[in-house]
């Protein structure tokens, strides 16, 4: 009779969603199925690695006489000064244009003088005009980026961006990865600056972080150094990558008194949020094969387990810029639900670089996706779409903060918040008002309507953090909408609370928009 | 249309009878059986479940996204780290797949609650349980579901730091203890109206429990002689007790193991490597420890801890060895410290095991 009452509460018969549609007969052969995968679940793959192989190329064999001077000859770079060692390289440049390969091989001399004239070697080789077997050499020294001499590490960048063909992007994005320690910050910027040579702007708010260095830019970290004449340096090397993309240098100077420093920078800033939309729109279309394959992997990893594969190919994506993007679609094509997901984070985050017309395209494309039946995938959806900042996300957005979906909900908020339009602000206030305080709907809108400025119900939002409990805890997981960084969570007693609840309101209060 | 009403009538009366006799009984049940609950939170589960709910909410896992040292600027700032959220606040795992290669998905909504109920239970429209019950005798539907037993559940988190992999390695798994015979035991508990009821512990005991800690490892000191006729305190460790590697999983944690040497008027001998002053406390010490990249440089005191991963594998014993002067040293104090942290002092630490010892 139950049965009956109940018919879908057969508990031997669950309702289970359909399977996913599959969508592998839409996407590249190369990622149906997944098989074969270059990367085997569970392994971490060993980036700098892999970014620096180099495309296949005929690689002939050494020539024996030269290889044996050659190997005679590099050993006695070693306790010599490299302005002695000059006429050397010259005249064993011949030599090693028939031995590329041995040379290779003393790139991991144990001996600082060796490596150094082995690197200045390479270089040469490698900006002859006609090097033997440039995507090897290029390799060699993509993979040295880290050597433990920094003028060894920086010549290795020199020649990598020497490198035919766009295939080193990957590698010189790497350079300045979320991961990398933070030591070799003029190799980071040379390869920011190599970066916009090819098109590539990803490094550009590295050149202003850089740029605004006044303490420590690796304040992780402990420094044994005085800061200032190596900090000089680094802004030295920043403002060419400025330069480079810009033709001006804004009056920045490294020797400038604090103000003046912060007022040039002030104008790149502006500079760059007048163009980098421009720029990247005119960076080169990502048709390279080489390349293509590369990006391909990278996407794929995303499907992986290990976070540290995702993170690493997320942020590589990511800064690869709106040229990605068509890659990204295709691989929202595919049933991989990871890959879908890291697709559509990588898409939004892209939104603030591309044109107009660019995201009015993506957006038409997104909302196609919007009918996307996994529901984890539809909130990404809809925060690609609210990313795009554009007037036509605004119904989406609207239709979602009303709707049932608590998810919808936050994420149209945040949206909303990040629109920075009277007609955005003024949506969240009307329905900020609507919902009652102990609606689960309430604290986001709230929390999104002080991001934008609307600080009608701040002190309402600051009193459920002060007033502790479940609805503190919940309020305080909205707190990085609305500051950088906060101390509530170590907050152990009622004062430290309520101090700490003063000082986010005075941190909200004073923050530029 | 009336009898219609009236067999709804009697329904609802059976089901709400049939609940009430499957509930636990600790509680008075407001979700009505047939009407089926709404799997959004926690809390949905708490009026059948109150003291399942209670050892949960007394759980690391219920405070995941909450816990002070994971929400500090250093670790995850308040989870604006974003990678950390999905196995913080996972969305049910279930529902994506389960397995050493599955990744977890975050949650949207609710994420003050963690790694909640539904994280491990919702499958869709009902909850996956130890044994299938009707729709009608439970408001929630469960299903049996053996994935619940299994390493496969737990591996989309906690094999990010190989801890499941670990643990296929060792004996444990040879000798088919696994993951919830240690962190999730059989209990009984005794329900309000006196009856008991066996089931598995919902406190997730690990890394913050004293007792889990202390029983996992074991601490052994020989006082011998050398041939030289000097002293030599010979210190063991041995990580009887947990199949993986201790300490285990999240890479934050350091076990230390420190040996002070006491000389006839009270004074600690001193360290005899050299260590930075805030870090200088016992004659000897040494860390067991999977470090991060680029903790050695935070640390600087690199030659001493290293850079490789010195977790005590599950089964393996550490020793370490002290030389000391018999006629300058009485006594020797040996603790192991378990840190949630690297960077945490000793006296913020667990102390899982202390030994005096006199020469």
């Amino acid at each position: 009779m139950l049965a009956l009452l109940f018919p879908s509460c057969d508990a031997n018969s669950p309702t289970t969603p359909p399977p996913p549609p599959d969508r592998d007969a839409l996407f590249t052969p190369w990622h149906r199925a997944e098989q074969p995968s270059p990367f085997p679940q569970g392994v971490q793959w060993h980036w700098r690695k892999r970014l620096s192989e180099p495309p296949a190329e005929d690689v002939p064999p050494d020539n024996p006489d030269a290889a044996a001077q050659l190997r005679a000859a590099l050993p006695t770079l070693a306790g010599t000064e490299p302005l002695e060692t000059e006429p050397l390289l010259e005249e064993w440049e011949a030599l090693a244009s028939q031995a590329p390969q041995t040379l290779i091989e003393f790139l991991d001399d144990p001996h600082r003088d060796v490596r150094y004239g082995c690197a200045r070697l390479l270089f040469r080789l490698m900006t002859s005009g006609s090097p033997p077997i440039p995507n090897q050499l290029a390799a060699a020294a993509a993979k040295r980026l880290r050597d433990e001499a920094d003028e060894v590490a920086l010549l290795h960048l020199e020649t990598l961006s020497h490198a035919p063909g766009p295939w080193p992007i990957p590698r010189l994005i790497k350079t300045f990865g979320r991961y990398d320690n933070h030591l070799r910050v003029v190799v980071r910027a040379r390869a920011a600056m190599h970066l916009v040579k090819r098109g590539n702007y990803s490094g550009f708010p590295l050149f202003l972080k850089i740029l605004k260095e006044q303490t420590s830019l690796q304040d992780d970290l402990n420094r044994e150094w005085e800061s200032s004449l190596r900090t000089a340096w680094w802004k030295e090397e920043a403002l060419k990558g400025v330069v480079l993309a810009a033709g001006e240098d804004f009056g920045f100077s490294p020797d400038a008194i604090e103000p003046a420093q912060a007022a040039s920078i002030r104008r790149i800033e502006e500079w760059w949020n007048e163009n980098r939309q421009r720029l990247w729109e005119q960076s080169p279309a990502m048709e390279d094969p080489e390349l293509v394959r590369r990006v391909q992997e990278i996407i794929l990893a995303m499907g992986t387990f290990q976070l540290r594969n995702v993170d690493n190919a997320v942020f590589l994506l990511t800064q690869m810029g709106p040229p990605v993007a068509p890659w990204l679609f295709e691989a929202l094509q595919g049933s991989n639900f990871q890959i879908r997901r890291h697709c559509l984070e990588i898409l939004a985050a892209l939104m603030p670089w591309a044109t107009e017309a660019t995201r009015r395209e993506w957006l038409q494309e997104l909302t196609g996706l919007l009918s996307e039946d996994d529901p984890a995938l539809q909130v990404r959806v809809l925060n690609a779409i609210g990313a795009s900042r554009l007037p036509e996300a605004l119904s989406h957005l609207e239709q979602a903060l009303l709707g049932g979906n608590p998810s919808h909900t936050e994420v149209a908020a945040l949206q909303l918040a990040n629109f920075s339009t009277a007609e955005a602000r003024e949506l969240l206030t009307k329905t900020g008002n609507r919902f009652a305080q102990d609606d689960p709907r309430w604290l986001p809108v709230t929390a999104a309507r002080i991001r934008a400025d609307d600080h009608g119900a701040l002190e309402d939002f600051l009193d459920v953090l002060r007033g502790g409990g479940d609805g503190a805890d919940r309020a305080s997981i909205y707190l990085s909408w609305l500051v950088d960084t906060d101390d509530y969570g170590q907050a152990r007693s009622t004062e430290e609370r309520n101090r700490e609840v003063e000082r986010l309101r005075t941190e909200i209060l004073t923050k530029q928009p | 249309m009336k009898a219609l009403r009236v067999l709804l009538a009697l329904g609802i009366i059976a089901a709400c009878v049939a609940a009430f006799l499957y509930s636990d009984g600790s509680s008075t049940s407001t979700a009505s059986a047939g009407a089926l609950i709404d799997l959004t939170t926690s809390e949905s589960c708490r009026d059948c479940h109150s003291e399942v709910y209670d050892e949960w909410k007394s759980s690391y896992h219920a405070q995941s996204f909450l816990d002070p040292l994971v929400r500090a600027k250093e670790q995850s700032n308040n989870f604006r780290k974003v990678q950390c959220i999905p196995c913080h606040a996972p969305a049910p795992i279930l529902e994506r797949a389960t397995g050493k290669g599955a990744r977890v998905v975050e949650r949207f909504t609710f994420r003050e609650q963690g790694v909640d109920c539904l994280a491990c239970h919702k499958f869709h429209d009902h909850v996956a349980g130890t044994q299938s019950v009707s729709g009608a005798l439970a408001a929630c539907r469960p299903i049996a579901d053996e994935r619940l037993s299994r390493a496969e559940l737990c591996a989309p988190c906690h094999n990010q730091h190989d801890t499941v992999n670990e643990w296929e390695a060792s004996s444990f798994h040879d000798a088919g203890v696994g993951c919830l015979d240690c962190h999730m035991p059989t209990i009984t508990r005794t329900l309000p109206d006196g009856r008991t009821k066996q089931g598995r512990s919902h406190k997730f005991l690990g890394g913050h429990d004293l007792g889990t800690l202390q029983g996992a490892l074991d601490l052994k000191v020989e006082n011998l002689t050398t041939d030289s006729g000097e002293g030599l305190l010979k210190v063991s460790v041995t990580n009887s007790g947990a199949g993986h590697n201790y300490p285990a999983d999240a890479r934050h944690r350091a076990l230390d193991l420190v040996v002070t040497l006491i000389q006839p008027d009270g004074v600690e001998v001193p360290a005899r490597d050299e260590r930075p002053p805030d870090r200088q406390r016992g004659t000897a010490r040494r860390r067991f420890r999977n470090p991060y990249r680029q903790e050695a440089s935070r640390l600087t005191n690199l030659e001493t801890w290293g850079r490789e991963n010195t977790q005590i594998p599950s089964g393996g014993t550490e020793t370490l060895e002290v030389p000391y002067q018999p006629e300058q040293v009485v006594r020797a104090r040996i603790e192991v410290f378990y840190k949630l942290t690297p960077y945490m002092e000793d006296l913020d630490s667990t102390l899982v095991h202390e030994r005096v010892v006199e020469l």
